[in-house]
């Protein structure tokens, strides 16, 4: 799997598993933050989630504390440990 | 009326029964380690306050009891035991449960194979069976038969606030002296759907928790059951009875803010300390100590310290603070029963318990904290928090008696009128639903079965605020903002306004649908965004949130008289003056458990065994609503009123029978008052039974409307009722009358025309 296709895909996942039905998966920007008012809106409960489907899904794990948060910090630092961890 | 606590019922991780308890408690014992009541290898966090006494209730094997019925039953025996209440008291004791999970533990299994599409392999018999101790209300009726309060009963849930909730409606219905007598008992057992979620949510402790700790990880599950006995002070002063406390003040309130998290300001919990200090007459400065929340999570406890400090004041660092969590674990529907018994034994025996697992206290939760043991300290009044998933706060203030005014300052119950509805049902809004229920006659009741229809309102909210809202809950909010709207109540007045809705099982398949993939995939992979919506208070709680609605709100349970056993609770809140008004109602959406146990009837009716029903049986599903307001306030702000409260009447069963004919005609005589004719009555679908209880209790009724409407039969359709006659009324009938009934209570409510 291509970084590009792990891109779509984790869109889909986030607009399915997060109930994002106002956003269509092409209208998320991965370089855009997903928590916060200034990006998707998403919060705690929602990081929750998203790593339980990346750990289902692509079989694998988010890091807890900090480093769990930077890899959450956009769908392009997801992508980026998902690659990493995928090698 | 005064209202003083002259009983005390315990089981928990640290002892049964009062005596055992109150050691423990105060030596600090914590009851904490590996759960042993089912498999937690793949757990996170495998320890929890586990009751390890064994359980029996004699005298309840003639229905099946699940784990959180039993310790209920047990707690309630000791408390009524514990209070010597001559028997004729007993007899009209009200009841008030609160718990969250019901007879969850014995059922995972059996929602993961109904999951599963194991349908037909269960025989419907064994689901009937399983559906008398699974609902959440299977617990009052329990107590009722095996503890022996027989008076009105009501079951309450707001997550982790149930219990004091339950203290609250119990204490309420003392003070005003519709009870008695009060029984109130917090309840809750272990099981598999909390353990898993709360791991999911990532806020189990792995190791024995440490509320207010510098390195608090989070909180540990705890099981048990509290229950205390509530009467008039001059009552238990005249028979002599041994006084524990005396509950001063309460208050409810909703933060607005999170399905899960804390308002980390710390508002939302300071405002119900404030609420109930102010309630109990009572000021910061009195309060010499405060069993708190104090769950072990970074999250709670930095914000109960917040408000704490800010409801306190200078006067902080002289009020000793205690979380019994660390003890008796995070007992959920039973904490606020259970923390308000430690509260009331603090009181009473002039001694404030420890946190245990306390070591370090994290200066972002700067208190002064009880550290290592007890300690010998005057307690003349005292404060007790729950805080709830949804921001479901209550706050209760207890102490000696006549420390301060108390309920005595409070003044009689204001009228009550109805100034909005709003509905989502396979129908559409209010204003259709209604539409088809008055039109309905025995003709036109005779509807296509809609065994399969499902309501859909997304197009009533807007997508992004709705998007945590499951199908139960966006019918509720959809009927409530419709509500708010047609009530034209503005945004500020939101604010001050509560919301108090009825459900059976709330969202009983998701439940499956959690627990299957708990199973089939293990606990790690348990859905962290679906398990706060499992709790039955989840429609409500998401409700205030959409609506901005910061009143007292919590879900209340009373299987096919849930609709209506919502209206009394949150006209109770109204009248009491708490809230200028509340939205109230019942939502319910369809799910497998009923639908197999109706499988056989719907065959059965389709190939010609029709019995008695004249109409095919048609499953529906949805929320209806009313807007409940204080006379006073409908007039200040010039609401349009549909309707007038005029009576309402409740009637238990008799211990270990159902409702009968005769029950539900008391309930319709104690509505109406002397009334001889009513316009309209609406009532549940049995017409026989209500023409039979119309006649007991001799009221000619001009039109009878009983039977399923097009919009389907479902066990919050009570509300649907209330509705209808709300509108009946306002398009110019004089009076109506509505008659709700379940197994264990009759519910009727007299409406009358405003002018």
């Amino acid at each position: 799997m291509d970084r590009s296709e792990i891109v779509e895909r984790l869109k889909s996942v986030l607009v399915e598993e997060l109930n994002l039905e106002h956003l269509t998966p092409g209208a998320i920007d991965p370089s855009r933050p997903l928590f916060g008012p200034e990006g998707l809106g998403l919060d705690s409960l929602d990081a929750l989630q998203i790593a339980v489907a990346v750990e289902e899904r692509f079989g694998v794990q988010l890091p807890e504390g900090e480093r769990g948060r930077e890899v959450l910090a956009s769908l392009d630092a997801l992508v980026d440990h998902i690659v990493a961890s995928l090698v | 009326m005064r209202v003083v606590v002259t009983g005390i019922g315990v089981v928990s991780a640290i002892g049964t029964g009062r005596a055992a308890f109150e050691q423990a408690l105060f030596a600090g014992v914590r009851g904490i380690r590996r759960v042993s009541l089912f498999d937690v290898d793949d757990q996170r966090g495998q320890l929890a306050a586990e009751v390890v006494d064994p359980l029996v209730v004699d005298g309840g094997d003639e229905h099946p009891l699940s784990r959180t019925d039993v310790m209920g039953v047990v707690a309630a025996r000791e408390a009524v035991g514990d209070a010597a209440l001559p028997e004729e008291t007993l007899a009209h004791c009200a009841l008030a449960v609160g718990g969250t999970v019901g007879g969850m533990l014995e059922n995972e299994e059996y929602l993961a194979r109904l999951h599963a599409a194991e349908r037909g392999s269960i025989p419907p018999d064994e689901i009937r069976s399983w559906l008398l101790r699974h609902p959440l209300s299977s617990t009052a009726n329990a107590i009722a038969r095996l503890g022996g309060a027989l008076g009105p009963r009501t079951t309450v849930c707001s997550a982790c606030s149930s219990g004091a909730n339950a203290i609250v409606i119990a204490a309420r219905a003392v003070a005003e002296g519709r009870a008695g007598s009060a029984l109130a008992v917090g309840t809750d057992a272990l099981c598999r759907l909390t353990l898993s979620g709360f791991n999911a949510l990532g806020v189990v402790d792995v190791e024995p928790c440490r509320p207010f700790d510098v390195g608090r990880r989070g909180l540990n599950l705890g099981e048990g059951a509290g229950a205390l006995v509530l009467e008039p002070l001059e009552a238990a002063q005249k028979r002599g009875a041994r006084i524990y406390a005396e509950v001063l003040g309460w208050s409810i309130g909703s933060e607005a803010h999170h399905i899960t998290n804390p308002l980390e300001t710390g508002e939302g919990a300071a405002s119900v300390l404030r609420g109930a200090l102010a309630h109990a007459g009572a000021e910061a400065s009195h309060v010499a100590y405060v069993n708190a929340h104090g769950t072990g999570t970074p999250l709670n406890d930095a914000m109960e310290a917040r408000a704490l400090r800010d409801v306190l004041g200078t006067r902080v660092t002289q009020v000793p603070v205690s979380s019994s969590k660390g003890q008796i674990g995070h007992t959920l529907g039973a904490a606020g029963a259970l923390e308000a018994i430690a509260t009331i034994l603090a009181i009473a025996t002039s001694r404030v318990p420890p946190t245990a697992g306390l070591e370090t206290p994290d200066p972002a939760c700067a208190l002064d904290h009880v550290i290592g043991s007890a300690r010998s300290v005057e307690v003349p009044l005292a404060i007790s928090s729950s805080f709830g998933f949804g921001g479901a706060n209550t706050a209760l203030v207890l102490g000696r008696v006549g420390v301060a005014s108390g309920r005595a300052s409070i003044p009689a119950r204001r009228a009550v009128v109805v100034t909005g509805v709003g509905a989502a049902t396979l129908a559409g809004d209010a204003g259709s639903t209604v539409a088809q229920m008055l039109a309905s006659s025995p003709d036109t009741q005779v509807a296509a079965i809609a065994h399969d229809a499902r309501v859909e309102v997304k197009a009533r909210l807007d997508p992004a605020r709705a998007r945590r809202l499951d199908r139960l809950s966006r019918m509720g909010a959809a009927a409530v903002v419709e509500a708010f709207d047609a009530a034209g109540v503005s945004a500020d007045e939101r604010a001050s306004s509560g919301v108090v809705l009825g459900t059976h099982l709330a969202t009983l398949d998701d439940s499956a649908a959690f627990m299957h993939r708990v199973f089939t995939k293990g606990a790690r992979l348990a859905s962290p965004a679906d398990f706060p919506n499992l709790v039955l208070s989840s429609p409500t709680g998401h409700a205030t949130i959409y609506a901005a609605a910061r009143g007292p709100s919590f879900t209340v349970s009373g299987m096919t008289s849930s609709g209506e056993a919502a209206w009394l609770a949150g006209m109770d809140v109204v009248a009491s003056g708490e809230c200028a008004r509340a939205v109230v109602g019942g939502v319910g959406c369809r799910n497998l458990v009923v639908d197999a146990a109706l499988d056989p009837m719907v065959a059965g009716w389709l190939a010609g065994d029709r019995g008695a029903r004249a109409e095919p049986p048609v499953r529906g599903e949805g929320a209806a609503v009313l807007v409940l307001e204080a006379s006073s306030e409908a007039k200040r702000r010039n609401a349009n009123i549909l309707a007038s409260v005029a009576g309402t009447g409740v009637v238990a069963a008799r211990p270990g029978r159902v409702v009968s004919v005769d029950d539900v005609a008391r309930a319709l005589r104690a509505a109406v008052g002397d009334a001889t004719e009513v316009p309209l009555v609406v009532a549940p679908s049995l017409m026989a039974f209500t023409t039979d209880a119309l006649d007991a209790a001799k009221i000619r009724a001009h039109r009878v409307i009983a039977g399923e409407p097009t919009c389907g039969w479902y066990e919050e359709l009570g509300a649907v009722h209330l509705v209808a006659a709300v509108r009946a009324v306002a398009g110019g009938l004089d009076g109506a009358l509505v008659v709700g009934a379940s197994p264990g209570m009759a519910i009727a409510v007299w409406l009358r025309s405003s002018v």
